[in-house]
């Protein structure tokens, strides 16, 4: 990783649609590439932010136009993620626990399509913090290097 | 989202000339998909060699797809890239699709390596 004084944030605001979360995803894999952070993590940090940006669409936005606007920090362990929306509040204010759905191999027409999303989000980010104040929703948490 | 089949060794392999699959076009794969299938026999392969990104959406449409064919008709995955195979273990969703290295041939029947 490169070694630098205090690494400026890198900010972009995106329409909450999901070609523009496409789009966006393909800068932010960027962004982790060109600040040294290998494939590997650039490809985990895609999936992360794939998954809360199109939460953010469908649920907070859910349909209705708006912005969306990511904050990005490196730093020595990882990358540090602020996002703000102007959306519905999050049901009960609380984050969804996440747990990773079952997998049925000999019951497959059981399996339940949905609830990975969240699973994956708790899977690859640490310290994760919602909070709603003054009309917009504000959503923190940090995707640390060597995720398993 | 363009698909393009053909029978391969006795499968019906499907090719996904897509590079993600993901919120914003997993609806539309799916009824391609299903498009594609409907009123066929027989297992389906589906090759993912140009899929570069798969997210949840991707996920709950192989799901549905799986589950549409029925259960005379496996569905199966093949050519996965890093990060869709990144995806499908981590959910552990490769237990549910078996996966193969590369498209059938006449000779070599393709497996993954157990991990």
């Amino acid at each position: 990783m490169q070694c630098e004084v205090t690494p400026p944030p890198f900010a972009i605001t995106l329409r909450a649609e999901y070609l523009a979360v496409r789009d966006s995803l393909v800068e932010l894999a960027g962004f982790a590439l060109r600040r040294g952070y290998g494939a590997a993590f650039s490809a985990d940090f895609q999936i992360i932010m794939g998954e809360v940006l199109n939460n953010i669409v469908e649920h907070a936005y859910a349909g209705e136009p708006g912005d969306i606007v990511v904050t990005l920090t490196p730093h020595a362990k990882g990358i540090a993620v602020h996002l703000s929306d102007w959306g519905r509040p999050m049901a009960s204010g609380i984050l969804p626990a996440g747990h990773m759905p079952q997998v049925y191999p000999a019951e497959v027409f059981d399996q339940p399509e949905g609830g990975f999303g969240w699973a994956i989000i708790r899977s690859m980010a640490r310290d994760l913090v919602y909070r709603h104040e003054v009309g917009c929703n504000i959503l923190t948490f940090s995707v640390p290097i060597m995720v398993e | 989202m363009t698909l393009e089949s053909c029978i391969m060794a006795g499968r019906f392999v499907v090719s996904v000339r897509a590079p993600r699959i993901d919120a914003a076009s997993a609806i539309e794969f799916k009824e391609a998909i299903r498009t594609l299938t409907d009123g066929g026999h027989g297992p389906v392969m589906l090759d993912l060699g140009e899929v570069g990104f798969l997210d949840s959406s991707g996920l709950g449409a192989l799901v549905a797809v799986r589950k549409f064919l029925g259960p005379d008709r496996p569905l199966e995955l093949a050519r996965l890239t890093p990060p869709v195979d990144r995806v499908l273990r981590l959910t552990r969703m490769d237990s549910i699709f078996p996966i193969h290295i590369g498209l059938p041939t006449e000779t070599l029947s393709d497996q993954r390596h157990a991990m």
